[in-house]
Formats: structure tokens, sequence, C-alpha cells
């Protein structure tokens, strides 16, 4: 092969520019007559909604991209407020799906509300908490939604957030009892007292993220951990156990942080380059940390990769080869309410024989997937598959197990 | 409404601006897609569109936003989507270096991908390529320095698996 300064040449743009088929401009600008009177139709409809729930529900105009959050409480929209109308007639577009561990649901929707520009894309975010048997549905007012779940049912929300590298404006809880702003202490957490839960919040320019003790008690969030080793492209995930310490799960590496707050870090090793080797972070209902990842040696990035899966057991890091697999940028894992542990990647869905993870059965292709853009969730007494940003595409289904071979379709609907 | 303006940049433009995102995006049908997105753009915003000092670099900068939001691993699904329902468009006639250059492109990081595919493969100076982005130059440099250590290890992992 050529050394990178000759294959970094203009040429490849010129041949794309060659090859590259021109529509009629009459069709583009079609699409884009559509699009005015599509924003416009919005933007009418938005103002008539505002005017009609003004009286009826204490709920915030959306605002422009303005730096002051509200503070307080959030009400929840009833079933005829804005979202829930935007959602009916399509205006709002399904975004995204969390499967909470009590049977809860958090969907998040999109709609647009603005015109873009280059730092405003004048999309706005709304979300609807399914949860014991109620529906409720947020106002479409965050200018982007990174949502965990910081324990059963209770959910953590921040406002204005996409990824890692966003900053936040604000971070709510959500759950049942309502949308509440979190407040996020500067000083560090005091572990003489016991939290409701860990969650990775992106709060400060200076640190691409950190790890907060949150209390629901006083609605305070106060910082753990910061990561300092490389830029996450992933979230990791994080989960607390039952002795009041949690596990970080990121990177190269799995954290555990005692009730005192003391860290010990366990490094997987083989993993070289875990933005591109990582496929998935979790800790598992039991509370067990999991990375799923692809160990590319031998071979190059086009050869067949060995699957692993790491965990800490007894003070060590303990990886199983689960197969080999064909590159891939996804997977994920879900442990099955028997321990034993499914793991999906790309086209292949593998379980674990035992609770031990020592061997796998290949339950070889999932037939109802349309696309392998699937990511698997732990949910109340099973596992569920749900698609990846599904952004619209409403017939894409949602399925859940108790075993990793029979699934039934949840029903995403407020 | 008058869309003179946006049809003559059309013209001039079109396949030049999708020569550009093909670097970004790793796929030519992907890139004509956020291209005549942002043209529609232009015209759903022709006003402002007529205010801009280069429309060229207006539409570019709309069409890499565009394709920024296709490679965040949580909407892969809607990308997979549109291919599924799009007829098989041609690829450009590549050399198999560059056809793995760019299979490596997609290997990186969006923020480097995206400054080493303007900078290089669309020979874009790099203030355009800090406008394009939305980034300070010191910071596209930053990206382009990095970018290119990550795309000559992936090639040579690649070149020893070969020969391997």
């Amino acid at each position: 092969m050529r050394d990178l300064d000759e294959l970094l040449d203009p040429v490849v743009s010129r041949r794309a520019s060659d090859a590259a088929r021109t529509p009629d401009f009459a069709a583009v600008q079609r699409w884009g007559v559509q699009r005015r009177r599509r924003a416009r139709v919005a933007a009418v409809g938005a103002v008539v909604a505002v005017v009609a729930t003004a009286s009826a529900v204490a709920v915030e105009v959306p605002s422009d991209r303005s730096d002051t959050a509200p503070a307080g409480v959030i009400e929840y929209e009833g079933p005829d407020g804005e979202l829930a109308r935007a959602i009916e007639s399509g205006e709002a577009k399904l975004h995204d799906v969390y499967l909470g561990r009590n049977d809860s649901l958090l969907t998040v929707w999109r709609q647009r509300v603005s015109e873009p520009t280059r730092s405003d894309p004048g999309l706005r975010y709304g979300f609807t908490l399914n949860a014991d048997g109620s529906a409720r549905w947020s106002p479409a007012r965050f200018d982007g939604v990174l949502v965990s779940e910081l324990r059963a049912g209770s959910y953590l929300v921040q406002d204005g957030a996409h990824g890692v590298g966003d900053v936040a404006r604000a971070v709510y809880v959500a759950d049942v009892d309502g949308i509440r702003r979190l407040d996020v202490a500067e000083t560090s957490a005091d572990f003489s007292i016991r939290y409701d839960g860990f969650a990775k919040l992106s709060v400060d320019r200076r640190a691409s993220s950190q790890v907060y003790a949150v209390d629901l008690e006083t609605l305070t969030a106060w910082p753990v951990a910061e990561e300092t080793d490389g830029a996450f492209l992933d979230i990791g995930t994080i989960g607390p156990t039952d002795d009041g310490g949690f596990w970080l799960v990121g990177e190269d590496r799995m954290t555990y942080l005692d009730g005192d707050g003391e860290q010990t870090r366990y490094r997987i090793a083989g993993m070289r380059d875990p933005s591109i080797h990582r496929l998935d972070a979790e800790v598992t209902r039991d509370g067990r940390p999991v990375s799923v990842w692809s160990d590319f040696s031998p071979g190059g990035l086009h050869d067949p990769h060995q699957l692993k899966v790491s965990t800490v057991r007894d003070g060590e890091v303990v990886t199983n080869h689960l197969g080999d697999v064909n590159y891939s940028e996804l997977g994920s894992a879900a442990l099955l309410p028997d321990g034993r542990l499914l793991v999906y990647a790309g086209e292949t869905l593998l379980r674990t024989t035992d609770p031990r993870w020592r061997s796998v059965k290949d339950l070889g292709p999932v037939e109802w997937l349309p696309s392998s853009f699937y990511t698997l969730h732990e949910a109340a007494g099973e596992v569920c598959l749900a698609p990846i940003g599904v952004m619209g595409q409403q017939d894409r289904e949602t399925r859940c197990s108790t075993d990793g071979q029979s699934w039934e379709p949840v029903d995403l609907t407020p | 409404m008058d869309t003179d303006l946006v049809r003559q940049v059309y013209a001039a433009s079109y396949r030049r601006l999708v020569g550009q995102l093909y670097g970004v995006c790793g796929d030519l049908g992907e890139a004509e897609e956020v291209v005549q997105e942002a043209f529609a753009r232009a015209i759903q915003h022709e006003r402002k569109f007529r205010r801009a000092d280069n429309p060229e670099a207006w539409l570019r900068t709309v069409a890499v936003n565009l394709s920024r939001s296709r490679w965040r691993p949580r909407i892969l699904g809607e990308r997979l989507q549109r291919k599924a329902h799009r007829a098989e468009s041609s690829q450009p006639d590549l050399s198999p270096d560059h056809v793995a250059l760019v299979a490596a492109l997609k290997q990186l990081p969006a923020a480097q991908r995206q400054v080493i595919a303007l900078h290089h493969l669309a020979d874009l100076p790099v203030h355009e390529v800090a406008e394009a982005v939305g980034a300070p130059v010191g910071t596209v440099k930053a990206r382009l320095s990095r970018g290119r250590s990550a795309l000559a290890e992936l090639l040579a992992d690649r070149e020893e698996a070969s020969h391997a």
C-alpha cells in the first residue's frame, strides 16, 4: 500500500463528483417548498397548542436557545397536551427508547420547532413515561435528551446533551412523581450517607464527564470521580450494588467504588483500542460489570474477530471467548432472569449456558429483526431487543423475552 | 418565491459538494442525500441563503451537520432504513488503495473523519474546513494530526493482515 501522504489525494473527491447522480432541480425544489409549508403548519399548530394549554396546566413555553434553564418542577402534560397531539399527528418523531428495570418505559420524541441554524438544528425533544399503568408526557422543551436509569423507574434526563462531549444545560429526575430539577453540587460526595444511585453526567465543560452520586431526597448530585483517560466514544453504564458501592464500566477497565468512596480498578487485557474494540459496557441486574468487546488479534480489521466478554469475579478480571464473529460496530449484553448472559453482536445472538458464563450457545439469527441495528436491554423479569435510534420508524418493533428465544412485541405508544 | 439563486448554485456546485461530502460520509449515496437535503433547506430558508457571503460554504456546513448525526451509534437505524429503500447507487471508480482508505476513514471518530476528508480529500484550506465543521482552526489542526495518526495505524493493520 502506498504511503499515507500519497493516499490522501483529492482524486478521491473528484472521482466521487464524477460518479454523482444529479437529480433534476425541480425535484429538490419541490422538496424544499414542502419543508417550508410543513414548518409553517407546525409553527401555527405550536402557537395554538400553547394558547390552548396555558390555562389548563402550568407548562412553560419552549424558549429559544436561552441559557436560563427552568428551575423547580416541570409538570407533565396530559393526553391533550402539545406533545401528545404532536405524536398523534406525526409531527413528533420517535427518537429513542429506554426500558426500565421496573417495567417502566421512557420514550424520547423529537419535533421541529424553528428554523435550523449552524448552531441549532431547530429541534426540540420531549419524552413520555409509561409506568404504573399510566402514561405521562413531558413538554417538548429539551434541546437534547440523554437518559440514564438511576434506579428502577427513576430516570435522569440531561437537557441539551446528545452524547459524550455535549454539556447539559440542566439535569432532571423523571419518575411517576414528576420532572424535578437536580442541583449539581461542586463539593465531593460524602460517603457517610447512602445514595439513591450514581450516574455519569456531562455538566462540566472542564471535564469530559464525571460520575455523580445522587440523593433523591434533596435532589442533589455530588461529583465522585472524574474520567481522565482519554475521551469516551460511548457512555459506559453505571449500576449500584446492594452494599452501596457501584461499578463504572468503560474503555478497557472496570472500576469499583465502594461505600466509602474507595476505588479499585480492573483493566481488561488485550483491548488495544477501546474506541474500536469495545462494543458494550453494562452492569447487570445482579450487579456484575460486563464488557463486550472484539479482539482483533490475530488478523486485521476485516478478518473475523473473537467476541469476548469480560467481568470481575472474586477480585479478578475473567474474560471468556464467546465465538468468532465478523466485524461489527454494534454489540450489547443483558442478563436473563436466570443468570445466563445474552449477547447480541450484529447478526449473532449468543446465550451462555450457565450463570458463570463459561460456555455459550449460538441461538442463531433473530428472525423477526429487520436489521442488525438493535440493542439489548434488561427490563423487569425479561430482556428486550430495541432498535438503536428509531428515528421515526414507527414500525420498528421492540420485543422482549425471558429466555432469549421466544420474543413478544412491546407496545411503545404512550 | 424566487429560487433562481439556489438553482444557479445547484448547477455550479452540486457535484463538487457531493465529492466533498463523500469522504465524510464514506458512501456516495449518503453524500448525495445530505447534499440534496442541504439544497432543500436552502430553498426552505431562501432569504437566509441569499444573505450568505458564500452560498457554497453555507451548503457545505449544512451538509456536514446533517452527516454528523448519521454516525452517532444510536441513530444508525435510520441510515440502514434509508439504505434498504434506496436504489443501488454507483460508487466512485477508485483504486483498491483508495477504497481501503475510505473504509479506514469510516473507523475514525466523526470529528477526525470530517476534517481529514474535507482538507485532504476535498482539498479545502484549513480555515474553510473550520467553518464547515464549526470549530476553531487550532482544533481542526489538532484533529488532522490525530486523525492522520489513527488512519496510518488502521491502514498498517490492514496491510499486515493482508500479508499474513
